[in-house]
């Protein structure tokens, strides 16, 4: 896989103008959960994984897209009542989770529960739904991205022990210290967008694989590597996490600061 | 309230409470009456204010005069305390904060404590001083009821870190230690601490951890229970306590309470000496990219400290004492390194260290990059 950092990339246009987002009132029922439409547009990228230039880590770069074709996503969290019609059906799998508050969002959920859910709506639906990638989500958070670039990140910059320091740092942000119990959609508001509960305490599964590559001289971004064992989640920051991982508390690192939680909202294709 | 209380005690209403305290007084108090007071009258007296851990109060390393008498106070309270996102228990605690402050005195001081149990707490309380000689480390001259106070003085006889913890007596003993109440002293040499070759020594930080294992009940769905106050969950408790399997394995009396932006600090070439009191139950910290370059690991400073441990063992009730010099920048975990209890049960807490990376001692000769690429 290649990717220009220059290049703008191109896809067919969908029927959507460029007027703005819309979004569609709460469902009453799983198969018809609100969504928010994108337009087509430019907006920022900052690409995931570990990237070595002339065999140094850096930093990738700061990308400016523009992407033609709109971009259909829930306008809120898959909740605990939708997930419930899908392990009613038999097509999810039981992940433990307190189902008994249907109107709050799905957590404890694995990137391979969130997969299930994703095929059972989309038999339920007769569409296409999916989880987002990395860069879709961060299409979509528009200012709740959490930009995670390690800072002063280039060679000659690079310190160990400030990476260190200023990744923990930036983890801990606006964190208290305390997990706090999961909220009422809606709690953490809404973004620019229309989507709502965006890096909030739960994070959210993408499709994205954990990667590592290399950046030419030119620019060029090559992806050397890929492990699709572990997936990328997007919230207050991005974490790698393992695909079977429902609570990832525990899934950090000696000097981490883990997600709170972990959930998911999907993709509609059009 | 008054009737669990008065359950608890075995009488039948709070008028019989001060009797059955004075009788228990009599019981294991030890007949001193022969005993001619100690005249410490000549000697300076100073006192001190206690602080929260992880931190302690300031005090002179080497003593700059001869003995005397260092005073203290601490209020007994027993409140709920968040033990983690999703647990709580009915704590007990010296001066509200687990574990209970560090008191500081120079070997040949006296160490004087005002122990005060306010009338808004349920139980009857004492403390027993490891540091201290007879009387069941003063825990048979301490106990109060609520609503009583007293004081104890201790010569401070050997030099170390020692724990304290209540001890009012049977099954109370080990469920007031679970419920948060232990702490520690350090008696420090009047010259101060010294080198495996007998140099000074000082350190420019102390770190004082506090290890607490807790047993907190769950309902029927898996849920921790919450309890209005400590004696509504003292059966559940119990029960739990006896599969000696904890719930929980914390420093500074929480999960987290010593990460994120509570973490320690520090920058490179500060000396920190991490002193790491349990008063129940084994533990083995671990610097995680640090080492102890100094170890009293029985936490007594009249043995040499044992040099470079990468792990060293606390016993149960005890104290020790670990001085490393941070030579690099960055983040560390301060780990129970029983990693089950460090990452699952709580045992971590994070020292965020500044300064200048040094490549000598570590450096990425090749960052990760494919298999076979070279």
């Amino acid at each position: 896989m290649k990717i220009l950092s220059t290049l703008l990339l191109t896809a067919a246009l969908g029927g959507v103008g460029m007027g703005g987002w819309q979004i569609a009132q709460p469902p009453a029922d799983a198969t018809a959960p609100p969504t928010v439409t994108l337009p087509a547009g430019v907006y920022n990228w900052r690409p995931s994984g570990d990237w070595l230039s002339n065999g140094r880590p850096v930093s990738p770069p700061l990308i400016r897209r523009a992407y033609d074709a709109p971009l259909e996503i829930m306008a809120y969290h898959v909740t605990r009542g939708a997930y419930a019609e899908c392990l009613n059906a038999g097509a999810c799998p039981d992940t433990d989770t307190d189902l008994s508050r249907a109107e709050l969002p799905m957590v404890g959920v694995s990137f391979l529960d969130a997969e299930a859910y994703a095929a059972w709506l989309s038999d339920a639906t007769g569409a296409t739904w999916r989880l987002p990638s990395d860069e879709e989500w961060q299409r979509a958070a528009a200012e709740r991205f959490v930009d995670d670039a390690v800072l002063g990140g280039d060679w000659e910059t690079y310190d160990p022990g400030k990476w260190l320091t200023d990744s923990y740092a930036r983890n801990i942000e606006n964190r208290d210290g305390w997990v706090h119990p999961v909220q009422p959609a809606g709690a953490y508001g809404v973004n620019s967008r229309g989507l709502h509960d965006l890096a909030g305490n739960v994070w959210e599964w993408t499709s994205t694989c954990q990667t590592a590559g290399e950046i030419a001289d030119d620019g060029t971004m090559e992806v050397t590597r890929e492990r699709c064992f572990v997936r990328v989640v997007a919230g207050q920051h991005r974490a790698m996490v393992l695909e079977f991982v429902r609570d990832a508390k525990s899934g950090g690192c000696g000097a981490g600061v883990p997600p709170d939680y972990l959930g998911f909202r999907l993709v509609r294709e059009s | 309230m008054i009737s669990r209380r008065a359950a608890l005690l075995g009488v039948a209403g709070m008028a019989a409470a001060p009797l059955l305290a004075k009788a228990a007084k009599a019981e294991s108090a030890p007949d001193m009456s022969m005993a001619a007071a100690a005249d410490v009258s000549h000697l300076p007296r100073i006192r001190h204010e206690l602080v929260a851990p992880p931190f302690v109060h300031a005090h002179e390393q080497v003593a700059t005069g001869g003995p005397r008498v260092v005073e203290f106070t601490m209020d007994i309270i027993e409140k709920e305390m968040q033990v983690a996102d999703d647990a709580w228990v009915q704590a007990m605690t010296f001066n509200g904060s687990v574990p209970g402050p560090m008191m500081v005195v120079h070997e040949g001081d006296y160490l004087e404590l005002t122990l005060r149990n306010p009338h808004t707490n349920m139980l009857e309380h004492n403390i027993d001083f490891h540091a201290a000689t007879g009387a069941l480390g003063g825990g048979a001259l301490t106990k109060v009821m609520p609503g009583e106070q007293t004081i104890l003085r201790f010569k401070a006889t050997r030099p170390g870190v020692f724990v304290y913890h209540c001890a009012p007596g049977g099954a109370m003993i080990p469920w007031h230690v679970v419920s948060g109440m232990s702490g520690a002293v350090m008696i420090l040499p009047r010259d101060g601490l010294k080198d495996h070759q007998g140099n000074p020594v000082r350190y420019d930080r102390v770190a004082y951890i506090g290890e607490n294992d807790f047993y907190i009940p769950r309902d029927d769905s898996g849920r921790y229970i919450r309890y209005p106050d400590a004696v509504s969950g003292y059966s559940d408790m119990m029960d739990k306590m006896n599969t000696l399997t904890p719930t929980h394995v914390v420093f500074n009396g929480a999960v987290g309470a010593l990460t994120g932006d509570r973490a320690l600090k520090a920058t490179v070439g500060e000396k920190v000496l991490f002193i790491h009191a349990q008063a129940n139950r084994d533990s083995r910290p671990h610097l995680i990219g640090g080492h102890g370059d100094l170890v009293w690991e029985a936490g007594k400073f009249n043995n040499p400290p044992a040099r470079d441990f990468e792990t060293w063992f606390i016993r149960g009730g005890s104290a020790g004492a670990a001085l490393y010099e941070f030579l690099q920048p960055g983040v560390y975990a301060y780990v129970n390194h029983n990693l089950i209890e460090a990452v699952n049960l709580g045992a971590t807490a994070h020292v965020v260290v500044e300064g200048d990376w040094n490549n000598d001692l570590m450096e990425q000769v090749m960052a990760p990059t494919a298999y076979g690429s070279f």
